[in-house]
């Protein structure tokens, strides 16, 4: 709490009446809170209804509607906050068995819509089986379902969905003006997404997972997208050929489908995204190629597939702002010698501004490796950071003779600071961060570490 | 450390219990309520924050002096900048600790937080309120947010009766 107090007392200038002190608000030690509490004030009674109804719209379903039985005031508050529906396992428990258990939980989704007067928050369906498309289009079409702000639609096995996808029923696009945040999994969407043109005016997070669209729905929809901030894109078909265009876009994370008779995404153009910060391709051992119109000033954060140093360095013009490099080196790695880098004009993101290279996956005894590192080291002006992961166990010595070949003596970053480590295999398919733009690491999962290296994981 | 400088507008905030807080206009335009008085020139000299007082005043402009979207700072010309990503991110620590308050503080800020309508404040100490809410008892529910149960027991048993599903 120190801390606080000098983080208000610098910019904050208290005029001369009011000697300024963050007054007895951090006296309150932080173990014993609520002393103030002995008393029976009611304290939230105190707040408007409008705000006791925002907080009740981010309860879980049922202890929204739990909230009705805390006392008269609180009764009509469900009913008048807008509806948080989350349907999955926690929604569906009770003591019956099994087959009844579906026909209810239908039942029980049919009930609270039919109770509840709408407007709603969110929508999320996460159902293991198919028996519930039938019913969906009632679902969807319930007034408790209006100004939708969060919808969310996933299959809760993907074994289920295989290739027969689910068919959106055109009751979904009628909350295209109040959508905030969209998750489509496992179904197709009809191309009458062109025919209406459709706008999200309000849509800020999109994700489409393992969806059937066509490529002229998908552009139809993403250029009705005017707020998008963050789009990931994973492995879904119907579209070879994806050309984004947009001002607010910051974040885009994708890859490439799974299911090899579909139609295969095989590019993505870039072609105007000033705000673009992060480029993140998700499965980065089937990189796509990534066709760059122009320079894009905005990214500062790249994920890029070894492939070989040319294309990592022509990626690298692309991005003269780049502050953070991210290559995921493939496990079987041929050993063709390296060629010779020697840059014919200089590159400005590695002149300017790339501070930090992670390296996963990094084989030590492939000189591929150890010169890709060393381009970085001896290239990088003001480079600070080298983070180099493993995917085996080795020992101190090992580290130390690594440590040796990447210090050349006339390295450009002196100050530059290389960590190795050892590891397993990463792989980053199931990345959730594309849309967490405040995570200064998108791919900062809990490292698995080495499981030879006792201790720590590090 | 943030020096002012000369050209940046000052507005003059006043709590009900007399005490006066100079911010700077970017700031104080953190809450929407007011941008607008602001904006229609209704803040002349000082505007006066009524139902807020200056303990609570103080702990929204320490809020707000933290998250306005710092000018400058993300022009291409200054190769030193935290980039935006880590920024979001210390703010995520800096609010943790923010709002390591007691309840009484806490439901005061988001009475605050509604009334001058500052979206982040309010999203903050509502989820900080629902966090202590879920997996809770009625009981505890009612006992941290001080609230008697004024219902007869034949009405609490109809309310729950009518929504079965929820207590399952």
């Amino acid at each position: 709490m120190v801390t606080a107090v000098e983080a208000t007392a610098v910019p904050l200038q208290a005029s001369n009446k009011c000697k300024f002190q963050i007054i007895d608000v951090d006296q309150d030690p932080q173990g014993s809170t609520d002393v103030d509490d002995a008393g029976s004030v009611d304290h939230i009674g105190r707040l408007p209804d409008a705000v006791l109804c925002s907080i009740l719209s981010l309860l879980p379903t049922k202890e929204g509607a739990r909230t009705q039985v805390i006392s008269r005031r609180w009764r009509p508050l469900w009913r008048s906050a807008p509806l948080n529906l989350v349907v999955d396992e926690e929604l569906n428990s009770s003591n019956n068995s099994l087959v009844n258990l579906i026909s209810k939980r239908d039942d029980l989704i049919s009930k609270i819509l039919s109770v509840h007067p709408g407007p709603a928050r969110r929508f999320s369906l996460c159902l293991s089986n198919s028996n519930y498309h039938g019913k969906m289009k009632g679902w969807l079409s319930s007034q408790a379902l209006d100004k939708l702000r969060e919808f969310q639609l996933i299959p809760k096995h993907w074994f289920d969905v295989r290739d027969t996808f689910y068919l959106l029923p055109s009751s979904v696009y009628r909350f295209a003006p109040t959508l905030r945040v969209a998750k489509f999994g496992g179904c197709s969407f009809s191309d009458l997404i062109v025919k209406l043109s459709l706008k999200f005016p309000c849509l800020k997070q999109l994700t489409l997972d393992r969806v059937a669209i066509s490529e002229d729905a998908l552009q139809s929809m993403l250029s009705g997208c005017y707020a998008l901030e963050s789009l990931e894109l994973k492995k879904n078909s119907g579209f070879r050929r994806l050309c984004i265009s947009s001002q607010t876009l910051k974040s885009v994370g994708f890859c490439t489908n799974w299911c090899t008779e579909s139609v295969p995404l095989q590019e993505l153009v870039i072609e105007d995204a000033p705000c673009l910060e992060r480029l993140l391709p998700l499965d980065p051992q089937n990189m796509i190629a990534v066709g760059l119109t122009t320079k894009m000033h905005s990214v500062r954060v790249l994920v890029l597939d070894y492939l070989n140093l040319d294309t990592v360095v022509n990626f690298l013009k692309s991005f003269p702002c780049l502050e953070r490099l991210y290559v995921f080196f493939q496990s079987r790695m041929s050993y063709i010698n390296p060629q010779e880098y020697d840059p014919p004009e200089p590159i400005e993101c590695l002149e300017l501004h790339l501070k930090e290279v992670l390296l996963k996956n990094y084989d030590g005894t492939i000189p591929l490796c150890i010169d890709f590192a060393k381009f970085f080291v001896l290239n990088a002006k003001v480079l600070k950071e080298m983070k180099i992961t493993l995917p085996y166990h080795r020992q101190y010595n090992w580290f130390a003779n690594q440590h040796r070949l990447l210090r050349t003596k006339d390295r450009i970053s002196q100050d530059a600071r290389i960590e190795l480590k050892c590891g397993t295999n990463v792989y980053f398919t199931d990345n959730r961060n594309t849309h967490d733009l405040s995570m200064t690491d998108p791919f900062d999962v809990p490292s698995r570490g080495c499981k030879k290296c006792s201790g720590s994981p590090f | 450390m943030a020096t002012r400088e000369a050209g940046k507008k000052m507005i003059m905030l006043k709590s009900p219990d007399g005490m006066e807080f100079e911010v700077e206009e970017a700031v104080a335009m953190e809450s929407q309520t007011i941008r607008k008085m602001i904006e229609d020139d209704c803040a002349d000299t000082a505007i006066l924050i009524p139902n807020i007082n200056s303990k609570i005043l103080s702990r929204v402009i320490e809020y707000c002096n933290k998250h306005v979207p710092t000018t400058g700072a993300t022009g291409a010309a200054a190769s030193d900048t935290v980039a935006p990503a880590a920024l979001a991110e210390d703010l995520k620590i800096w609010d943790a600790e923010f709002i390591k308050v007691n309840r009484a503080t806490r439901f005061d800020l988001i009475q605050a937080a509604s009334y001058l309508n500052i979206k982040g404040l309010l999203d903050l100490t509502s989820q900080t309120t629902i966090d202590t809410i879920s997996d809770n008892s009625l009981e505890e529910i009612r006992s941290f947010l001080s609230t008697k149960n004024d219902y007869l027991p034949e009405e609490e048993q109809t309310i729950r009766r009518e929504n079965q599903w929820a207590f399952q």
